[in-house]
């Protein structure tokens, strides 16, 4: 079912947790809602489970308006961060406790958690406690409990936050697995931008309890609407320069920008580029690009990073190469080199009047 | 001074049986005022505690002046007022009942109130130890708060609650001695009663062990069920 969140603001004393943000969930969708601590992404998330009830504002779901329903009445599943299972009962207990509540048979209720043991790969462990689990298997008995009695919707708060790097990777590979196969309108919150590209159908970037960009993972990632989410979605170099007739200035770069500032007036600017996006030339040859000097090669991993200088910025420039480039160039720290962008993305700040 | 190897230890005018055979009603009047009072006091602790944790302003701050009250008071005034003073008042303000309480009805009472106030706190304390996120996983869940105490809260609480309040029961099965003040013989005071009998006096000792013996093999296996509770409920953490 689809979520809709209308305007809701919510404040915790002075704090303004959410500021007048608006949402649409299509139904079926998995949605991740990815921003830094204080950004308004879990308080979003529990004004829909009905944990906090906005100041202003109205959820829907489907078309039903449940701003003012009680958390117990939305049929809504949540899954905590830290599990929050009943540790004074069975694995069994609190995957059947959904369905005990709305009073099904013992038989159904047998069938269910059994399919769901099934589901989340843990037959056989149904007579432990939770004490007696790992942190991925606890997390996986949250879920199941969660889903238990067909909610409307899966929420989920930083489901994998406490869990350590490898459990985590396995455990979202299996969500989005899980998610898949039974098609729950499901909203998860995170703040590792990793982890929401790689689970979810849309990603929505808050801060400061705005909304600041959502879209399909490679659309946000491609094209990040603010400086702010270009810096939060991964590491990116930050150049000052300039912008002049449509073009982009940057010491003896000078790239034709499509759209940025057709006016003569120069005015400065600030540039993002990705380490992914600069090359390494040994010569300049006409190239655009800037002198720098290797300060720091790391290998290890999928790509070299580079640590260079740019001597005539007094900038420490990030680059990532593949290993078979760094090899090609045979790069040691002391070389002096050219660093030339492939892309370079402009954010010009509102134009200031004055009267 | 006496020599101490010339008092001879099984010697007087009663026999070991004898002394044994008095002081054991004694020690069952100890048992009886301890578990009712207990009983009381846990019961009654519990509303309390609710009211304090949940109870609309008013009904919170006279929870807690009964906490306060009954805590700051000595029991031992509390059984003199209840026995004593109680039904004077009922007497002298022309009460249309009367307030006149049996020493065992007294003494049940003033502990049961007295041991209320500090059961309420370790319910308080308790309940309040459970994380937010066990009532909201109850309610996501669709179980409503009175449910979810019962079947959420309560059970995980008690394995916090239990081991301090069967501490409370051991110093409140000693703290019975009090009783004998508003005349209840139980064991400390039939103790009282054998040694000062001068007849008795050659065996102060044996009579002394003996009241120790019966205290000990009435509070030990307390301690023991104490642990037995907690290794229970706090199966599988």
């Amino acid at each position: 079912m689809s979520i809709t969140i209308k305007s809701v603001t919510k404040r915790f004393g002075k704090f303004t947790a959410l500021d007048n943000v608006s949402l649409e969930v299509p139904s079926g969708s998995l949605v991740a809602l990815l921003g830094s601590s204080g950004s308004g992404k879990t308080t979003l998330l529990r004004i829909i489970a009905g944990l906090e009830v906005p100041d202003v504002g109205s959820v829907l779901i489907q078309d039903e308006d449940i701003t003012h329903a009680s958390a117990q009445q939305r049929n809504v599943g949540f899954v905590f961060q830290h599990y929050a299972l009943f540790r004074h009962m069975t694995v069994y207990e609190n995957v059947a406790f959904g369905l005990r509540v709305r009073g099904r048979p013992d038989g159904q209720v047998c069938e269910r958690v059994t399919e769901l043991l099934k589901l989340i790969r843990l037959e056989g462990l149904d007579q432990r406690y939770p004490g007696q689990l790992s942190g991925g298997q606890r997390q996986r008995v949250a879920l199941a409990r969660a889903l238990a009695a067909q909610p409307r919707l899966l929420l989920l708060d930083e489901p994998f936050g406490a869990l350590d790097a490898k459990v985590r990777q396995e455990l979202r590979t299996w969500l989005r697995r899980l998610h898949d196969e039974i098609h729950v309108t499901s909203l998860f919150v995170t703040h590792d931008q990793e982890e929401a590209f790689a689970v979810a159908d849309k990603v929505v970037v808050m801060q400061g309890g705005k909304i600041e960009q959502m879209g399909a993972p490679h659309e946000v990632f491609d094209h990040p609407a603010s400086p702010f989410v270009m810096d939060f979605l991964g590491n990116v170099n930050v150049f000052q320069g300039r912008v002049q007739s449509g073009r982009l200035l940057l010491g003896n770069i000078d790239l034709a920008a499509h759209d940025a500032h057709p006016q003569e007036e120069e005015r400065p600017a600030t540039f993002y580029v990705r380490p992914h996006e600069l090359d390494i030339k040994r010569s300049a040859n006409g190239t655009p690009s800037l002198k720098a000097n290797v300060l720091h090669l790391n290998p290890a991993g999928p790509v070299t990073r580079v640590q260079l200088l740019a001597v005539d910025f007094g900038l420490t420039v990030h680059v990532e190469l593949s290993h078979e480039r760094r090899a090609e160039l045979g790069l040691s720290p002391g070389d002096t080199v050219y660093v030339a962008p492939r892309k370079l993305r402009v954010f010009l700040p509102e134009p200031e009047y004055t009267i | 001074m006496t020599d101490l190897a010339s008092v001879p230890l099984v010697f007087g005018a009663g026999s070991t049986q004898g002394y044994f055979m008095e002081l054991l009603p004694a020690a069952g009047l100890t048992v009886l005022i301890s578990i009712a009072s207990m009983a009381g006091a846990i019961m009654l602790g519990l509303p309390i505690a609710l009211t304090r944790l949940y109870g609309p302003a008013p009904l919170r701050w006279l929870a807690l002046l009964y906490v306060e009250f009954f805590r700051g008071i000595p029991v031992l005034l509390l059984l003199y007022f209840l026995y004593f003073v109680l039904p004077d008042i009922a007497v002298n303000y022309a009460w249309p009942w009367s307030m006149k309480l049996s020493p065992l009805t007294a003494a049940i009472l003033g502990f049961g109130l007295n041991y209320a106030a500090y059961e309420s706190e370790i319910y308080r304390a308790g309940i309040s130890a459970i994380p937010a996120g066990q009532w909201e996983a109850a309610a996501s869940l669709g179980m409503g708060p009175a449910l979810t105490f019962r079947r959420v809260i309560l059970p995980q609480a008690m394995r916090t609650i239990l081991p301090p309040m069967t501490n409370d029961f051991v110093a409140l099965f000693k703290d019975t001695s009090v009783a004998s003040v508003i005349t209840v013989v139980e064991l400390n005071k039939q103790y009282q009663i054998l040694v000062n009998n001068p007849a008795n006096y050659a065996d102060y000792l044996e009579i002394a062990a003996m009241t120790a013996v019966l205290y000990l093999v009435m509070s030990v296996p307390l301690g023991h069920l104490s642990r037995y509770l907690e290794q229970r409920w706090s199966a599988g953490s």
